[in-house]
């Protein structure tokens, strides 16, 4: 036991934290951390899902000392804060899985640009997958992203196309005067209806 | 589409456009053959989205807008128009075999007065408008075009269409074909052929009309100036057919002996009670050059021409051209001539046959030769979904069999960055839905 403490005051000693200034629950949970640790190691997979349970659990701990307990940088912990269980794993999956191979074509654009409308909530690692299921590539989040964009398909451009805009040419019209009728005059007539502009012969289909 | 956009580039430099429809109503004519619409009322019936924004806006253009522009075409900037996209670079330095032949467009007015000429499908005289063509035999391609009135033939205008391919296009010979209407009287004969003494690379060689004092004389040479060939039956199986060719020497009216030009005489031979066929060649080449059967076999390459009107006329409905004839002329007795409808929208049809055929040939050697319609069915007129985004016009194909033919032709087609000036300069991309999705359950 004294040699576990011993490891432990020194994890948590090399992450700069004081143990005297830990409370009582953050010092169980970090005790369960390290357990968790000793029993699956410190592979990536291990230190990502520790990483995801700390920063998430709302234990008070700092991103920095969580950074510091599992050995990744403070930016890396930051980009991981907010993200989903999900995401998280499929990250993952993705970091481990090797380097990426083939190219995003031009011609890819259709199927990609059908699987995003089509599945609002999907995760770019959801698209990854995807394209590697449709095409047989791998690629990077980065070069997904750069083709998104160059198409017009990343979540930016599509909430700025949707997002409605006001008109700066169009001037407001003008409120429109109520016609009144003079006193015992009858009321005028309303003009006779213009003939129906729209087609009225069936549309052939596409 | 990149064709398209060129043509559109060119025509912006050609035309006035007062009225702001040139893009509408040059895209429109352009799609509208290549899809198969086949006359303009029928845009009436279209609201087929991705038709629209072919068409240059994104809902389908009026057919009041276009007609009025396709009506209201000057001749001189059709003509700038023809010349500017004309296929030149086909003939540059290259020996050429071309094929010049008159297209008959019949017209059923009864109210104006236009000029007959002969309908060889109806077989008779009626009023008619006629394009005449110049085909590249050896690339299949149109190289020019000239709308005319129906009594004028190709006699009037061999000459001019000749001296504008050796002017224009710069071959290192031109071989040029005409049909017996070249040579309908001797005079014109004669221009033909001293058009090709002025010019060191010209040939020409043209059948001979079979005027009967000259069949009389043909047919009254001596046996022994025939050589007997044998050419292929109509099918496999079928028995070869036996062509007599003889060389002679014709004298044109009112001219020496000396001036006597080659004539080569093909008898086709036919078995039982039916008469023999006569088929007489004048030609400038001379017998060192080409032997009478490689003419014979050169000249029978003239029916692609004429296989290329046939696709014109059933695939891309050239008969559906704007008559040339100008309805509001004063004197319904003799109609105003504008020529700028008729010959832009022939050459349109021309200019979407070339293209068409370069797809083909972009599709691989199988495709070569497929007709206009049979593409259309395969790879063009397909379904599918749109997505427009703020960058891209993406146009997404539904599965379809044999689309992988398609691949290297789209890949090109993305990679060049085509962008459309009327969807705000979105780039067009085109994709194929991918082979081996799973399908859905039932």
């Amino acid at each position: 036991m004294n040699a576990t403490d011993g490891a432990f005051a020194q994890w948590l000693s090399q992450a700069q934290i004081n143990e005297d200034r830990l409370a009582a629950e953050q010092r169980g949970l970090l005790q369960c951390a390290f357990a968790f640790r000793e029993h699956c190691g410190d592979d990536y997979y291990s230190n990502r899902l520790l990483s995801h349970f700390l920063l998430h659990c709302g234990s008070g701990l700092k991103v920095a000392q969580i950074a510091r307990l599992v050995g990744i940088s403070r930016p890396t912990a930051s980009h991981q804060q907010g993200v989903s269980s999900k995401e998280a794993i499929q990250a993952a999956h993705h970091r481990m899985a090797g380097r990426s191979h083939g190219k995003l074509l031009p011609r890819y654009a259709g199927p990609i640009a059908e699987f995003i409308l089509t599945h609002a909530d999907a995760t770019r690692y959801d698209i990854l997958d995807f394209i590697e299921r449709t095409f047989g590539v791998r690629v990077s989040t980065v070069a997904l992203h750069h083709f998104c964009k160059k198409f017009g398909l990343d979540r930016a451009t599509r909430s700025e196309a949707t997002a409605p805009k006001p008109s700066v040419e169009r001037t407001p019209a003008e409120p429109r005067v109520a016609e009144t009728a003079p006193a015992s005059q009858p009321v005028p007539l309303p003009p006779p209806p213009f003939s129906r502009r729209g087609r009225n012969t069936r549309a052939r289909s596409s | 589409m990149p064709q398209a956009l060129d043509w559109l580039t060119t025509a912006e430099q050609c035309f006035a456009d007062e009225y702001g429809s040139l893009r509408q109503g040059l895209l429109t004519s352009i799609f509208s053959l290549i899809v198969g619409m086949e006359r303009l009322f029928h845009l009436d019936d279209m609201e087929d989205a991705g038709f629209a924004r072919l068409c240059g806006s994104r809902r389908c253009p009026s057919r009041y807008t276009v007609g009025a522009w396709r009506r209201h075409l000057p001749w001189f900037e059709v003509d700038a128009f023809c010349r500017r996209t004309c296929p030149w670079h086909l003939l540059h330095n290259q020996d050429v075999l071309m094929s010049f032949d008159e297209h008959s467009i019949p017209r059923w007015t009864r109210k104006f007065h236009i000029g007959k000429g002969y309908v060889t499908t109806r077989n008779k005289y009626m009023r008619c408008e006629k394009l005449f063509t110049g085909y590249d035999l050896v690339s299949g391609r149109f190289l020019n075009v000239r709308g005319t009135p129906g009594n004028v033939n190709l006699q009037e205008l061999a000459a001019p269409l000749v001296e504008q391919v050796l002017r224009q296009g710069r071959p290192r010979s031109l071989h040029a074909l005409f049909d017996a209407g070249a040579g309908k009287s001797d005079a014109g004969v004669r221009t033909l052929w001293n058009l090709a003494e002025q010019h060191a690379n010209l040939n020409v060689t043209m059948r001979a009309c079979r005027y009967p004092h000259r069949m009389r004389a043909w047919k009254q040479l001596p046996s022994g100036l025939f050589v007997s060939v044998e050419d292929p039956g109509v099918c496999v199986d079928a028995p070869a057919k036996e062509v007599r060719l003889a060389e002679t020497e014709t004298v044109l009216k009112g001219e020496e002996a000396e001036q006597a030009i080659r004539t080569i005489i093909c008898r086709e031979i036919r078995s039982g009670p039916k008469k023999d066929r006569w088929h007489p060649l004048y030609t400038t080449s001379s017998a060192e050059q080409l032997d009478a059967h490689e003419v014979l076999s050169m000249y029978r390459l003239r029916q692609n021409h004429e296989q290329g009107h046939r696709v014109e006329v059933h695939d891309l409905l050239v008969d559906a051209v704007p008559c040339g004839y100008d309805k509001e002329s004063p004197d319904r007795k003799r109609p105003r001539f504008h020529r700028g409808p008729l010959q832009m929208i022939g050459w349109l049809v021309a200019l979407v046959y070339n293209a068409v055929a370069d797809l083909a040939a972009e599709l691989g050697p199988e495709h070569v030769g497929d007709h206009v319609r049979t593409l259309r069915r395969k790879f063009i007129n397909r379904p599918g979904q749109l997505y427009e985004t703020p960058e891209a016009l993406i146009v997404y194909l539904d599965p379809f069999a044999g689309q992988d033919e398609l691949l290297p032709v789209i890949d090109g087609l993305n990679a060049a960055h085509h962008r459309l000036p009327w969807l705000d300069n979105r780039r067009l991309i085109l994709s194929l839905t991918p082979q081996g999705k799973t399908r859905a359950g039932p």
